[in-house]
């Protein structure tokens, strides 16, 4: 990962940033060996934090990940409070911006959230139960394998089979 | 206020996958820390990026080959 885009993203997901890390890299966080090479980050939709991230933001030159060149695209206020989800292409590497996931948003999602010394900075994550709810809520295919390894996870720092299949069958 | 989300129930097809998890790996990365593993990502990634250079300029030597007069 580009040393930039993970000290980008870490600095964002500092305690009082309103912004946390889900997915991939929350679930490498929790000890997934998933590779991944973007970072998805929940945003909470207040104008003072959404004003913070089109600053954060705008020496990244963010642009709309696969969309043509040359498009009017500009990543301001506007475009934030007209959009929600933004699957960014930025000089530093891919972000999604989120305001909403399968799931939840940045309110019912913010008190499930642990912070994490990741990339050398505190950094706000889904807890992993949280993360793995999301995943599942998110209903996608792909998404299979890595529910499975988070599962596996939690059963192993558990220290014993209540996330097993075995376990999870029974209930 | 702590907002409540639904309980998790038990899936047969994420139990499914669940045979074939290395638990191997996941008990490697459980030794090390968050920020230990964040660092992994990271020289997983440049070893990531390494071998895409290496292939693409083994594919550029191998189309030089292709079009190599004999």
């Amino acid at each position: 990962m580009d040393d930039r885009l993970s000290a980008f993203a870490a600095s964002r997901c500092q305690r009082r940033r309103r912004v946390f890390l889900v997915r991939g890299i929350g679930g490498i966080a929790h000890g997934s060996s998933r590779f991944t090479q973007d970072v998805d980050l929940v945003y909470r939709r207040s104008e003072q934090n959404m004003a913070r991230i089109v600053e954060a933001f705008a020496p990244l030159s963010p642009y709309l990940r696969g969309a043509p060149p040359g498009l009017p695209f500009q990543f301001d206020m506007a475009t934030l409070q007209q959009g929600l989800n933004f699957t960014l292409t930025t000089n530093v590497g891919a972000i999604d911006l989120l305001g909403e996931i399968p799931g939840g948003n940045y309110e019912t999602l913010i008190s499930h959230t642990q912070v994490m010394t990741i990339f050398d900075v505190d950094c706000t994550c889904l807890d992993l139960k949280t993360l793995i709810r999301v995943k599942r809520a998110a209903g996608r295919p792909k998404d299979l394998e890595a529910i499975a390894e988070l599962e596996t996870i939690a059963a192993e720092r558990a220290g014993d089979d209540v996330w097993s299949a075995s376990r999870l069958v029974k209930i | 206020m702590r907002h409540e989300l639904p309980p998790l129930t038990p899936n047969p097809v994420i139990d499914a996958y669940k045979a074939d998890v290395d638990v191997t790996l996941i008990r490697e990365n459980l030794k090390l820390s968050p920020n230990e593993r964040s660092r992994q990502l990271e020289q997983m990634q440049e070893l990531h990026e390494e071998l895409r250079a290496a292939g693409a300029a083994a594919f550029a030597i191998d189309r030089r080959d292709d079009f190599a007069e004999e």
